[in-house]
């Protein structure tokens, strides 16, 4: 689903050069639920953007469902990203002016995709992951494990290929955490999707199937 | 202070230069059209005092008679046989040489020998032997031009002049050049003077003078009045040289009237500025909430936000400065012509700048951007520090209560409108100006409930057209209603500035048009003086012509009509006497509907007759609080005189007001026969042109006549109407340049708030066009909606408060019109610079790197 081919990514930040990817080579099967870990500026969240088509590489090459991201274009990009990618971010990241299940419809909206079909599949969604009772409401109602179920909710409503998540459980308790985990771990196996969820957590990593350390750009052997 | 002011306030400007620019730009604006209008009414004031001085010489007092027909000769004897007095003629008259560059001068009558003891001129080679200059130069049919205007126009000594005057096309021979001294200077050098004799017979005054005055000699001013009123007895006007012009006024309240424009202005400006600074202290909650915490006090730093936009406002105040004096370049000429197109009274050589108006301008823009920045940094120092660490509890106090400001604003609303239905017509002009100014404020209180409203009711409609983009635009409108609510009233003000200006001129031009058609019974008129010199002159001619007419093949009826002006506190109103009995007659036969053939009841054709009764214009009755039934009196020859309102009449003739009498009592109480114009209407059948030919042929002996069809003088109306339109449209455009810039600053700031947002968006598939689209359509929202309101705030204000703020400068007064195409083009510019004000913001806000805009705080 995934490969990273000596992938280098070279940031500046002022006269400096930082190397956040070096040379980092890693292929993530199809269906496989890969947690990424390392620590901070090891390279986890440049791995994720590269991988969500979100950003590029300076050298090397990035295959996404048998595509190189360098040659799609920012449209074609955004396609990828529309069709076959659900993001799932630290801080859930929903829209503060939609309604809950106008929130998990948006990709689909974006698609062009009508409201009759849009929201019965967001509405069975929300259902999946226990929130039918929060349709209408506004994020600012929700509590945080509820806002992520809802962002997870989003990822899922267009049957992506490749779930990316950053830090899912970074900004909940334990309890909700683990329930966030239960769900991805539920996704990847009931559904055969691939998951690629970054994390600084031992006991959310092993919810994953594999584990990737990353240590300054590169696999921590 | 300067600690905050260096490290919290510069830093932040120099990184978002074009909030600051935008809102610098909205004040420069505002006083820019302020300074401009100030600067042309300074310049034509000061052009024009400049001129009565240099004109004025020596002489104190004018005398003229009520009735303003001219001084007669015995009164000239009269004064001068008055010890201690210094008397001279005068005759002024417009010439206009065609085919000049600069074809207009003011020809100035005078019996040399006394009017040298009042004034100084100095004649070009009449050092040697003045006499004998005076003797060869001052000759029937001769004109001693300025030296300067001689050069401007390449006029050599001796050059024969082709000269318009009431007597038609006459040669002129250029006798002399006067150095730039004494009445030389007046007019900006366009003067010429000639003996008093060729005066009389070129503008037809045999034995009459213009006025005559009079400097004391060896007495007091006090001591000359009384002793030139008892020698010459009643009716004559004796006062002090008048330093005042009608039509010089009157252009210059129509000038001042245009203030408004500049007031909303900068109102929408200061809604501009308050939308930048509530996002500024938004942006620098974190930073507001870490000064405070470290010891700041809140008035340290809401000082320093006042004064950091303080002076963004005053740099913009400069700018505006010097961009209205480059404006008042433009209105100057245009502003001087419609004083012309009375009287030829003023020609502006130098722009001067008024620094009074300057402070003013300056000191305006300055509170005004000081003012939008108060309530913004008040809210902000309203939260404790931790708050303010905490940006979401900032938000959410910020959350104002709508409902409450809206119906603030209602309540202000009303209040306006109780003001005006009680003051009405008495109420000052600036109190009118103040409460259209709050009338924008109410609106603004209205605007984020409305807002909210708005974006509910629309976004289904916005979905079904637009799709995702539509109902995010509507959402976005609604998220924050009052940045939306300020722009919409912001750039509804300018909207609103364009449609009440069409609708006023619109209004005036039907309703001049309507009255043309319903008071001009006639097909051709006979004038004695020529129009497209001047619209008013006193210059007349004998009943004969009247005579003369009717007994023309082709004439069916015909009318005579006297126009004069008499006097009216320090200026004028007009007095037009008719000839009632056949101008009724007339109109039936014309078939008029209504209008004049209202009035004609035997009761009012019989106190008309009488010349008990008057009828006066709408304007007048408007402006002095006049109504049927009321007595006015009116100078005549004997004196004051008490006559009795009778009914008022629609008639733009003039600003001032206008009164009709008939022309029999006219003729009884002021004494004048003579007629301005002659009405005519042709027989069924009769051909026009050649009726025309007759016309002009039978009365070619007797006066000096111009005749015009009632298409050319409609076409002279059209003129006069060009001028007054094109001192208007320059501040409406300015007006709608500031509602644009409030559509920018308002998208911009949008796309900046919502920056995670759009990278959300953009990482969950949105194209860069979808951002692109969703920004456009929140623009085109916001235009429609301030379209939509600045058409309705426009025609509220245009038949109201703007219509009696201009009755009371200008003096117009009219019913009202709606300006359908112009309503329509409003809304078609306000959906055009919504799209256009997008642009940016939208090509910003797609262009919006994802990750960046993720990660954004």
């Amino acid at each position: 689903m995934i490969r990273f081919d000596d992938v280098r990514k070279v940031y500046t930040q002022g006269a400096r050069e930082v190397r956040a990817l070096d040379g980092l080579t890693l292929h993530v099967p199809r269906g496989e639920f890969l947690a990424v870990m390392g620590p901070s500026g090891s390279g986890k969240s440049t791995f994720l953007h590269l991988s969500g088509g979100l950003d590029l590489p300076s050298s090397g090459t990035v295959t996404l469902d048998g595509q190189n991201t360098a040659t799609l274009g920012d449209d074609g990009l955004t396609m990828l990203r529309r069709r076959k990618i659900g993001f799932v971010f630290q801080f859930f990241n929903l829209m503060p002016t939609l309604r809950v299940v106008e929130n998990v419809a948006l990709p689909l909206l974006l698609d062009g995709k009508g409201t009759a079909s849009a929201m019965p599949k967001a509405a069975a969604l929300l259902e999946r992951v226990g929130l039918t009772s929060r349709i209408d409401h506004f994020p600012d109602e929700l509590s945080g494990g509820e806002m992520q179920r809802v962002a997870i909710a989003r990822a899922l409503v267009i049957d992506p290929a490749l779930v990316l998540a950053d830090e899912p459980t970074g900004n909940l308790d334990s309890a909700t955490g683990r329930g966030i985990l239960e769900l991805l771990k539920e996704v990847a196996e009931k559904e055969g999707r691939t998951i690629v969820m970054v994390t600084h957590d031992e006991a959310a990593a092993k919810f994953a199937q594999r584990t990737a350390r990353l240590r300054d750009g590169k696999l921590d052997a | 202070m300067k600690t905050l002011l260096r490290f919290f306030s510069a830093r932040h400007i120099a990184k978002h230069p074009i909030r600051a620019l935008l809102g610098a730009a909205s004040v420069a604006l505002g006083v820019a059209l302020y300074v401009s209008i100030d600067t042309a009414n300074t310049s034509i004031a000061a052009a024009f005092e400049k001129s009565v001085n240099d004109l004025a010489g020596k002489a104190e007092l004018q005398v003229t008679t009520a009735e303003g027909i001219g001084v007669d000769d015995g009164a000239l004897a009269k004064i001068k046989s008055v010890p201690g007095t210094i008397a001279a003629p005068v005759i002024h008259r417009a010439v206009t040489f065609p085919g000049l560059a600069d074809p207009q001068i003011l020809a100035i009558g005078v019996d040399f020998q006394s009017d040298a003891l009042l004034r100084m001129y100095s004649f070009e080679g009449a050092a040697s032997d003045p006499k004998e200059f005076v003797a060869a130069a001052f000759v029937p049919n001769a004109i001693v031009l300025t030296k300067r205007y001689a050069e401007r126009n390449g006029i050599a000594k001796k050059a024969k002049l082709k000269a318009s005057t009431p007597l038609g096309l006459r040669t002129l021979v250029v006798t002399g050049l006067m150095e730039d001294e004494g009445p030389a200077k007046a007019m900006g050098g366009n003067v010429g003077v000639m003996s008093i004799a060729a005066a009389q017979e070129l503008f037809g005054m045999k034995g009459r003078f213009d006025r005559i005055e009079v400097a004391p000699d060896g007495i007091g001013v006090d001591e000359l009045t009384q002793r030139v009123k008892s020698a010459l007895g009643p009716g004559y006007d004796v006062r002090r040289l008048s330093r005042k012009s009608t039509a010089v006024e009157i252009a210059l309240a129509r000038l001042r009237s245009m203030i408004v424009i500049s007031a909303i202005a900068l109102v929408v400006g200061l809604f501009i500025i308050y939308n930048s600074v509530s996002i500024s202290v938004v942006e620098r909650v974190r930073e507001i909430g870490i000064l405070r915490s470290l010891g700041a006090k809140r008035g340290q730093i809401l000082s320093t936000v006042i004064l950091e936009w303080a002076l963004i406002g005053a740099l913009g105040s400069c700018a505006g400065l010097a961009g209205g004096f480059l404006m008042s370049k433009i209105l100057v000429p245009r502003a001087s012509g419609a004083v012309n197109m009375f009287a030829f009274a003023v020609r502006v050589e130098d722009i001067v700048f008024s620094w009074s108006g300057a402070a003013v301008a300056v000191l305006a823009g300055t509170l005004t951007a000081a003012a939008a920045a108060f309530f913004p940094g008040i809210a902000a120092m309203s939260v404790t520090p931790i708050g303010l660490l905490r940006q979401g509890t900032y938000q959410y106090r910020q959350t104002p209560r709508f409902r409450a400001a809206f119906f603030a604003g209602i309540l202000l609303l009303a209040a306006g409108v109780i003001t005006l239905v009680a003051g009405n017509d008495r109420l000052h002009p600036y109190v009118l100006l103040a409460i259209t100014t709050i009338a924008f404020f109410a609106i603004a209180l209205c605007g984020p409930q409305c807002t909210t409203w708005l974006a509910r009711a629309t976004r289904p409609l916005l979905w079904r057209i637009f799709r995702i983009e539509g109902s995010l635009a509507a959402d976005d409108l609604a998220k924050f209603p009052q940045r939306t609510g300020l722009t919409v009233a912001a750039f509804g003000g300018a909207i609103s500035i364009l449609v009440a200006s069409a609708s006023l001129v619109e209004s005036f031009r039907a309703s001049t048009e309507r009255w043309m058609e319903v008071s001009f019974p006639f097909d051709l008129s006979l004038n004695s003086s020529d129009l497209s010199t001047s619209f008013y002159s006193t210059s007349a001619f004998g009943e004969e012509v009247l005579e003369a007419s009717r007994k023309v093949e082709g004439v069916e009826a015909a009318y005579g009509v006297r126009s004069t002006t008499i006097p009216w506190g320090d200026l004028e109103i007009m007095l037009i006497a008719i000839d009632m009995d056949e101008f009724f007659t007339m109109h039936r036969a014309h078939g008029t509907k209504g209008g004049p053939l209202d009035l004609d009841r035997p009761e009012i054709r019989r106190a008309l007759a009488s010349g008990e009764g008057i009828l006066i214009s709408e304007n007048l009755a408007a402006l002095d609080r006049l109504a049927p039934g009321d007595t006015l009196e009116l100078a005549t020859p004997a004196g004051g005189r008490s006559f009795k309102v009778l009914a008022s009449i629609e008639d733009y003739s003039w600003p001032l007001g206008t009164v009709c009498v008939d022309r029999e009592a006219y003729k009884r109480i002021w004494g004048d026969a003579t007629l301005s114009y002659v009405d005519v209407r042709l027989a069924p059948g009769a051909d026009p042109q050649k009726t025309r030919a007759r016309l002009a042929d039978s009365v070619k002996n007797l006066s000096t006549i111009f005749v015009y069809s009632v298409p050319e003088l409609q076409a002279v109306g059209s003129g006069f109407f060009d001028q007054v339109l094109a001192l208007t449209r320059v501040q409406v455009f300015l007006a709608l340049i500031i509602g644009f810039l409030g559509i920018v600053n308002t998208l911009l700031i949008s796309v900046l708030l919502r920056t995670r947002e759009i990278g959300l968006l953009r990482a969950v598939g949105a194209t860069r066009a979808q951002i692109r689209r969703s920004v456009v359509v929140e623009s085109v929202m916001i235009a429609l909606a301030g379209s939509a309101l600045g058409v309705a705030a426009g025609l509220a204000g245009a038949a109201w408060p703007i219509r009696l703020f201009i009755l009371r400068m200008a003096g117009f007064w009219f019913p009202l019109e709606i300006p359908w195409g112009d309503i329509g083009l409003a809304l078609l510019a306000g959906a055009v610079l919504g799209v256009v004000a997008s642009l940016v913001p939208a090509r910003r806000a797609s262009r919006m790197n994802v990750l960046d805009a993720i990660s954004y705080e």
